[in-house]
């Protein structure tokens, strides 16, 4: 995954499928055979997270976009969404001083570890409000793990884009009930996208796989 | 009266004391050196001295912040920072007051920094995993492996998925030895051979069309532990009741360069080992648009039952053996000779019950019947690949051998009669298959090319058979015997190429085919009582296919609206001579088969799709005969009439509606569909 600090913005992705953007952006100046044409459905195949969340953007506000086939949605909560708990505990990670959070959050207690070295608010996924960057950030289950790889500066300046497309303004609460549904009417919606039976049976086992949302 | 100021600081601090380290409240403004308020800075308060956080706030628009806190301390730390401003860190009493902050602005610059070096090692598109981490105990071959990585899961028929997407090559030590037909090596390969296992995502095999063609399949490819292996597998296995055998020796020797595999494997537990020839992935096929089957069904047999889910293991009755040998050599510089040769012979035996209802206007006819099947197959395959594959040019061609010998021994059990029916299906085909990708300025060009030969003397015996004694007034037992024999040529060659130009695609191709077979058939029917031979029918039939085509198709796409336009044309040349029965027929004929489909989303929830085709087809040459021709046990069958056109439009308009919070999914369409033939078969039960 991949987080783009900005100014004002940032930006949370799939590292996969900001690569696939990259590629096809670099097909579409070259004019590229025909075989490219089908590039929009691949990028759904590429990465299992489809999703991006812009924090700050617009002003005060976390939005999430996602698309649950065939709807693009997106959905805004605000920036102050988490309620930290600071902990006294603290370490090193790399050559950071990393000090510890706890908050609760979509169903799942999290823990952060965040450093005052790097004065950026910002973490993976939704998560941000502390005083420096989380390094590292799990659930107290360790279902989702994120940790930072690597922090890389850009010479140049990368934008920080958003797509434009018919997002269907929604809440977090509907998004998940969405999301639920399609799990439940996978084989109909694959049916319905034109996929055969076998891309039918794999939908569905590739759906029941995907029993541990992060939020729920 | 005079006090002592120091004096009063103690009084005043003493009357204090305890509410020191209550609740206390901190505020203040952001501003930077010209006055403006500055927003997102982060204040964070410290106990004296440490570095824990113990409380924070972020400066809102007007710059301004409150922290509350509750604090074990005389003195606080609390700072300023922000990525933009210099930091400032000032040392206060703990209490509440108010603290203000002139920022500098200065820009820090953030080094690149490596945090985790990871057990998985990402490279661009490479993923490498270390086999020795995820082997376990039990684990013997290097698909037991695998099955463990993340992202890849092995299906029942051996095929490896990535992300759920089929590999497209299997590589080791970046060579392919086996075409897709890498089961073989998967399955026997000890995984204590293997150091490395390398997942190249969005892998091109074709050089030539990397950075130009995306591919959203992987490859897999295997590094091993010493840079040329002797490896492989031996296993003898036997048991009784009654006596069962499976054996399997794959030795194999790999290296950078040089590549060779043999096999040998036997069993009758059930297993069934032909499955590691299967070819599993797609590319490098090289199909053709109008080819037609080269696995020849002159008689209707039936196919295999399905037992739905039930484990093939359970079931199959069988006794199997595989040979197999496959070898890669490098010969001049980029140019590399491929040999995949195998042998199977097959046996199984199976057993239903097949129940069939006929509707028919005035009756309704029902027939169940036992059916008693000994299927037997040896085949051969000799297949030999000569290929380039490089930045500037792709050659790929394609030699293939094939004997097929297929037998079916029936007895098929009605309540009426018990019939044996055998068919002998044997054939041999020949064909060679070239693609090559070249470049001319910035476009490319792709050429392919198809030559076969295939001939097939098939027969087809069936005692006691009454289905045609009435019609030729014989009595008694009866044997019909149809003999068949299948002589074809097939030529196709064509070239394409494509353009972009921002939303539009257009793409270009155009070929010629040629097909030429003789089809030679004799059904007779010999009298066990009376040991009377007589001939029923025969055919000599030259059928001659001569088709050039040109397939132009236009497509856009934007966000909501997608179109494509595709308009084949075909000329065909099509005519049919029987030289004993003095009946012909030609037709000479373009043939069109325009094509037009459009997507409109026009708005979140609704789509409006509409598509229509039109199909214009020819009969294929393998369905026509003058003379009558006995499929199967019970069905006969002439076509003796003019050539068969048939003409089809397909329009299909459809609105959907598909809410995906509501789960509201509706769609109404609407299809009509005409079809035109200038014949009709009667069926006669």
């Amino acid at each position: 995954m991949l987080l783009f600090v900005g100014k004002s913005v940032s930006l949370f992705m799939s590292k996969n499928q900001y690569k696939v953007l990259l590629i096809g952006r670099e097909a579409e100046s070259e004019g590229r055979l025909m075989d490219l044409l089908n590039r929009e459905e691949i990028k759904n195949y590429v990465s299992r997270f489809s999703y991006r969340i812009y924090k700050n953007y617009p002003t005060g506000q976390i939005t999430y976009m996602d698309k649950i086939i065939p709807t693009y949605f997106q959905y805004s909560e605000p920036l102050d969404v988490f309620q930290w708990q600071l902990a006294d505990s603290s370490t090193t990670i790399g050559d950071f001083k990393a000090n510890c959070a706890y908050t609760v959050y979509g169903g799942r207690r999290w823990v952060a570890w965040y450093t005052t070295d790097i004065p950026i608010s910002d973490g993976p996924y939704k998560f941000r409000g502390l005083p420096g960057l989380i390094i590292r950030l799990y659930d107290d289950q360790k279902h989702y793990v994120f940790e930072m790889e690597k922090l890389e500066r850009y010479e140049e300046g990368v934008p920080i884009e958003l797509i434009d497309r018919d997002w269907v303004e929604t809440n977090r609460t509907d998004f998940l009930k969405a999301q639920e549904n399609l799990k439940r009417d996978i084989v109909n919606r694959a049916q319905e996208a034109g996929v055969d039976v076998e891309g039918q049976q794999q939908a569905a086992r590739n759906a029941a796989k995907k029993n541990n949302p992060i939020e729920f | 009266m005079k006090f002592s100021p120091r004096l009063l600081i103690a009084i005043l601090s003493g009357l204090f004391a305890p509410s020191a380290f209550s609740q206390i409240e901190i505020s203040g403004k952001v501003t930077d050196t010209l006055g403006k308020p500055v927003e997102f800075i982060n204040i964070t308060v410290f106990t004296r001295g440490s570095t824990t956080p113990k409380a924070f706030d972020f400066t809102d628009g007007e710059g301004e912040y409150i922290i509350q806190t509750k604090l074990d301390a005389d003195s606080l730390d609390i700072q300023a920072s922000a990525l933009h401003f210099e930091a400032i860190k000032y040392t206060i009493t703990n209490k509440s007051q108010q603290v203000d902050f002139v920022l500098r602005p200065d820009v820090k610059l953030l080094e690149t920094v490596t945090v985790k070096a990871k057990p998985i090692e990402l490279q661009g598109d490479t993923l490498s995993y270390l086999v020795e981490l995820f082997k376990g105990k039990e684990d013997k071959t290097i698909a037991d492996v695998l099955r463990k990585l993340p992202g890849i899961e092995i299906e029942d028929n051996g095929k490896i998925l990535y992300q759920g997407l089929p590999i497209n090559t299997f590589y080791v030590e970046g060579l392919d030895l086996t075409d897709g037909r890498y089961s073989k090596i998967s399955e026997n390969l000890p995984d204590d051979a293997v150091s490395v296992v390398e997942v190249f995502e969005n892998h091109q095999p074709i050089r030539i069309l990397e950075d130009r063609v995306y591919s959203p399949q992987a490859a897999i490819n295997l590094k091993l532990k010493k840079k040329v292996a002797a490896t492989g597998s031996g296993k003898v296995a036997s048991g009784f009741s009654p006596w069962l055998w499976d054996v399997n020796l794959t030795p194999m020797l790999l290296s950078t360069r040089f590549q060779l595999l043999a096999s040998y494997q036997t069993n009758n537990t059930g297993n069934d080992v032909s499955r590691q020839i299967e070819q599993l992935t797609s590319y490098g096929q090289m199909q053709f648009p109008y080819e037609p089957d080269e696995n020849i069904q002159l008689f209707d047999v039936g196919s295999y039952t399905q037992y739905g889910a039930i484990d093939q293991k359970r079931y199959l009755d069988n006794r199997i053996h595989l040979a197999n040998f496959n070898i890669l050599v490098p010969l001049k510089k980029d140019l590399q000779l491929r040999a995949d040769i195998f042998f199977v012979d097959d046996l199984r035996k199976n057993k239903s019950e097949i129940s069939s209802l006929y509707l028919l206007p005035d009756d309704t006819l029902r027939i169940i019947e036992n059916y008693y099947r000994e299927h037997s197959r040896k085949y051969w395959q000799g297949t030999f690949h000569l290929k380039r594959n490089t930045k500037r040019n792709f050659l790929n061609n394609k030699t293939e051998f094939r004997f097929n010998d297929a037998n079916y021994q029936d007895l098929i059990i009605n309540g009426i009669d018990s019939i044996l029916q055998h068919v002998e299906t044997p054939y041999q085909n020949f064909s060679n298959r070239l693609n090559t990708i070249f470049r001319i300025g910035t476009s490319l060009i792709e050429f392919q090319s198809l030559i076969s030969y295939l001939d097939g003397p098939q027969n087809l015996s069936v005692f006691p058979n009454q289905l045609l004694n009435q019609q030729y007034g014989i009595t008694g037992q009866t044997e019909n015997l149809q003999e068949a024999m299948l002589e074809r040529i097939y030529l196709d060659h064509y070239a394409g190429t494509n353009f972009k130009l921002k939303r539009w695609v257009l793409s270009l191709r155009l070929g010629f085919a040629y097909r030429m077979q003789n089809l030679n058939t004799k059904l007779g029917i010999e009298n066990h009582e009376t040991l009377i031979d007589t001939l029923i029918s025969e055919n000599k039939l030259k059928s001659n296919q001569h088709q050039i085509y040109l397939n132009p198709s236009i497509q856009y796409q934007n966000r909501k609206l997608r179109f494509s336009l595709g308009w084949p044309v075909s000329q065909q040349q099509l005519s049919y001579q029987d030289s004993d029965l003095a009946l012909s027929n030609s037709k000479n004929k373009l043939l069109h088969a325009p094509e037009f489909s459009m997507n409109y989303a026009f708005s979140i929830w609704w789509e409006f799709r509409a598509s229509w085709r039109f199909d214009q087809r020819m009969n294929d040459p393998d369905d026509f005969y003058y003379n009558y021709m006995l499929k199967n046990y019970r069905k006969l069958i002439k076509t003796d009439a003019l050539i068969q056109e048939l003409n089809r439009h397909l329009g299909k308009i459809s609105i959907s509606y598909r809410n995906t919070i509501t789960t509201f999914f509706n769609k109404l369409s609407y299809l009509y569909m005409i079809r035109e033939s200038n014949l009709l078969y009667s069926v006669c039960l």
